[in-house]
């Protein structure tokens, strides 16, 4: 059948076969699209992880008594149910949004509300930079944590331009467009040695803040997020992280917060290296030992505010 | 708005579905307003600029046209020329210069001039459609071509969308009559049009995308520790980054017109297989590369002017093609080291040069092709550094030898990556087809083009890289 003689320029080719190649791409197309977004649906840590935390997270009611931590990877650093089990007296729900930064938490907050979440505290668990840092997820944004009518105005805010705002609008209606960041580094990690090495590498953040701007845009930020949730008759707490080498940003941070009255704590400023997994993700161990410390602190930090 | 997005996806489906629903006339509205809404995307302000400058060159080139007095001829070709280059100039060039005179002043110890410096945004592919305008006045001046009676089919051939943000750079003797004429259906080249975006987004998402990460790691000094692992990985990552990037474009740009019934020419023909410096020029940019030979190098002389004229004419255009691209000094030295390689070749080279490569022996013409492709990967160098000492520097600690596990993660995410697309170089130069499985049944081709859109919505760099020439 191949022919190495019949020229494209010659041989004049009916409309099928334009037919069957736009149907052949079409097919595949879908297939890969639906088969992926099930796959990562049903099997992905991400997806099944929060579709549980979101579902927990609603057991959220105004009673005073209600905490949401909320922030990035980093809180995989926080056992939940050892947390749950120290605070007896607090209702403590985690929601992990992997990737993320300020304007991820603050859209999520603004949906999550919007659809009925209601805590008492929701406390911001994250790096320094991801606080006052410019970035966010994306993409995957509308997938879980942004609502559609809400798109337009994070476009205005983070200064994008049409084909960002535009891919945003597609990932609201189309899971798998949402998805496909996570869809390839899957397959890349499987396949590709040293894929999640490069990545982390590569992701690690190239602009430099000075002080005062760092102490500008977290106040800001920090104080429209809390001016959001106190409609809702909601607290925002932050809460000091203890990653290593982040000490001068979370001064910083610290009292960029103080200056403008942001509830800010600490459960530990230092632990050790080596109970690190990586740069900033605790181990099996430094989890632990970090939510048994985190317990007492966090009961201090809030319950001035519960007996108010 | 980019050709790796949904919404160009969406945008070109409709287009393309109207269009052959329409007469000439018809399609050439709907095509310039598709187009302008196209270049709008990016800020609906840059569409003054060109609408301006489309103008102008009309009009100009109208009363050069019909005109038999020699000097209203000069004249208005200089009106064109200097409005044309006046907005390259004021757009790209302003700030360079300022800078550049500032600097020389505060060397020889003068009072530095007080310019501020403008606060514009550079418009997307301003390059690429003053140089295809230039290439309209001067041709219709030289009476190579009449000019186009109607400001739609001129308009429309400026800023026909596929083409007008990073080229082919197209010649009016080709694309005008293409615009001003019939267009007819004509399936093969739909069906093979269908297949180069395919191919296209392959290069741009998966190559170039991937290898990209590579490269900006490496150029910011974060591939592990500086040395020679780190400077040689960027270097290479970058050289398959901007093939892919700006070879996918192309074919992108070419598949898009060949679902409207046009023709572009082909801009890259496997340039890193090149034997010499000479032949990486007949294989990359080759529009580029053609436009600024005819409209640029003959003109100042070519190689009529005896050896040195011929020297200097072959510098000058590869300064000022290197100027073409960027306004930093380091672009220069790019088109430097090029015009220098070009110009030792043809001096100790020239009989070798010429020399057919099916002549030479199997490892005569890889040796030939590896020392040219390092050569062009030297000179990438300093196209990607954002400053000499950024470029210094990564040649400076080429001394440390180290070699670290992320650099090893690095090698395979290029061999992964680019790769294939070395390996389809391979096929394409065996074949000499303009992508792979031309010239095999149509059911090849298919599986082909399937293959590409799968590893295309698997393996896509997934945040914007906006294509590299993009900027220029």
């Amino acid at each position: 059948m191949p022919s190495s003689t019949s020229s494209s320029e010659t041989r004049p080719r009916p409309l099928k076969y334009i037919v069957g190649l736009l149907a052949a791409l079409l097919i595949a197309q879908t297939a890969i699209q639906q088969g992926a977004t099930w796959v990562m649906r049903h099997y992905g840590k991400n997806e099944t992880r929060w579709a549980a935390e979101r579902a927990a997270a609603n057991d959220l009611k105004h009673d005073g008594k209600g905490v949401l931590l909320m922030g990035s990877s980093v809180l995989f650093s926080v056992d939940p149910d050892l947390l749950q089990k120290k605070m007896p007296d607090w209702t403590v729900r985690r929601a992990v949004m992997v990737g993320t930064f300020y304007t991820d938490w603050d859209y999520c907050l603004r949906r999550l509300t919007r659809e009925g979440l209601r805590p008492d505290y929701v406390v911001i668990v994250a790096l320094p930079f991801q606080i006052f840092g410019d970035s966010f997820r994306g993409d995957y944004l509308p997938l879980h944590w942004i609502d559609r009518a809400d798109i337009h105005d994070l476009a205005r805010d983070r200064h994008l331009d049409l084909t960002a705002e535009t891919n945003l609008y597609f990932s609201s209606i189309n899971s798998f467009f949402a998805l496909r960041d996570d869809v390839r580094g899957a397959l890349m990690n499987a396949f590709i040695p040293g894929h999640r090495s490069l990545i982390v590498l590569a992701s690690a953040g190239t602009r430099v803040y000075s002080d005062a701007e760092i102490e500008r845009i977290a106040g800001d930020r920090l104080v429209a997020l809390q001016t959001r949730l106190a409609g809702q008759g909601t607290r925002l707490v932050v809460l000091r992280y203890p990653a290593p080498g982040m000490d001068a940003h979370w001064a910083v941070v610290e009292r960029a917060a103080a200056a403008r009255k942001i509830p800010y704590f600490s459960a530990i400023d230092y632990i050790d290296k080596k109970k690190f997994i990586d740069p900033y993700h605790l181990g099996e161990q430094g989890t632990q030992e970090f939510t048994t410390l985190l317990a007492p602190a966090m009961d201090a930090a809030l319950r001035p505010f519960r007996a108010k | 708005m980019f050709f790796d997005t949904p919404a160009f996806g969406f945008f070109l489906v409709l287009v393309v579905f109207l269009y052959w629903r329409l007469d000439r006339k018809g399609q050439n509205v709907l095509l310039l307003v598709a187009s302008y809404i196209f270049y709008g995307w990016w800020d609906i302000r840059f569409l003054g600029l060109i609408f301006a400058s489309t103008v102008v060159d009309f009009f100009c080139a109208r009363f050069v046209g019909r005109s038999a007095d020699p000097k209203k001829r000069r004249l208005f070709l200089a009106i064109s020329v200097c409005v044309n280059l006046g907005f390259l100039g004021y757009f790209k060039y302003f700030n360079f210069f300022v800078d550049s005179f500032a600097a020389l002043a505060h060397t020889l110890g003068l009072p530095e001039p007080a310019i501020a410096l403008l606060q514009v945004a550079l418009p997307p592919g301003i390059s690429f459609y003053t140089f295809q305008e230039l290439a309209y006045i001067v041709d219709v001046y030289r009476k190579e071509m009449e000019p186009a009676e109607s400001f739609l089919d001129y308009a429309l051939f400026i800023s026909l969308f596929p083409h007008l943000i990073a080229g082919p750079i197209q010649r009016p003797s080709h694309l005008l009559p293409q615009v001003q004429n019939e267009r007819r259906f004509d399936a093969n080249s739909f069906y093979n049009g269908l297949i180069l975006i395919f191919s296209g987004l392959f290069r741009k998402c998966v190559v170039a995308d991937t290898c990209a990460i590579i490269a900006n790691k490496a150029f910011a000094g974060q591939l592990g520790v500086p040395g020679f692992a780190s400077t040689l990985l960027g270097v290479y990552a970058f050289a398959w980054q901007i093939y892919g990037d700006f070879s996918g474009y192309s074919d992108i740009a070419r598949g898009s017109a060949q679902l409207m019934g046009f023709h572009f020419m082909v801009n890259f023909r496997q340039p890193y297989l090149a034997t010499s410096l000479q032949d990486f020029w007949r294989r990359w940019h080759i529009s580029l590369s053609t436009w600024l030979r005819d409209y640029l190098y003959i003109p100042l002389g070519g190689n009529r002017k005896g050896v040195a004229g011929t020297y200097r004419n072959l510098m000058l255009t590869m300064l000022i093609g290197g100027l073409w691209h960027g306004a930093r000094w380091t672009f220069v030295v790019w088109g430097g080291i090029h015009g220098v390689g070009l110009a030792l070749e043809r001096m100790l080279l020239r009989r070798n040069a010429d020399k057919r490569a099916g002549a030479m022996s199997p490892a005569g013409l890889w040796v030939r092709r590896i020392l040219v492709f390092h050569l062009v990967c030297a000179a990438w160098l300093f196209f990607r550094a954002a400053s000499f000492a950024e470029a210094f520097g990564m040649i400076r600690v080429m001394g440390n030898l180290t070699w670290q596990p992320v650099h090893t993660y690095a090698l395979v995410h290029l061999l992964c990556f680019a790769g294939p697309l070395f390996a389809m170089d391979l096929l394409l130069e065996q074949t000499q087809e303009e992508f792979v499985f031309e010239k095999r049944h149509e059911l090849w081709r298919a599986a082909y083009a399937v293959g590409m859109m799968c590893a295309v919505t698997l393996f896509a760099a997934t945040q914007i890289n906006a294509f590299i020439y993009f900027q220029f």
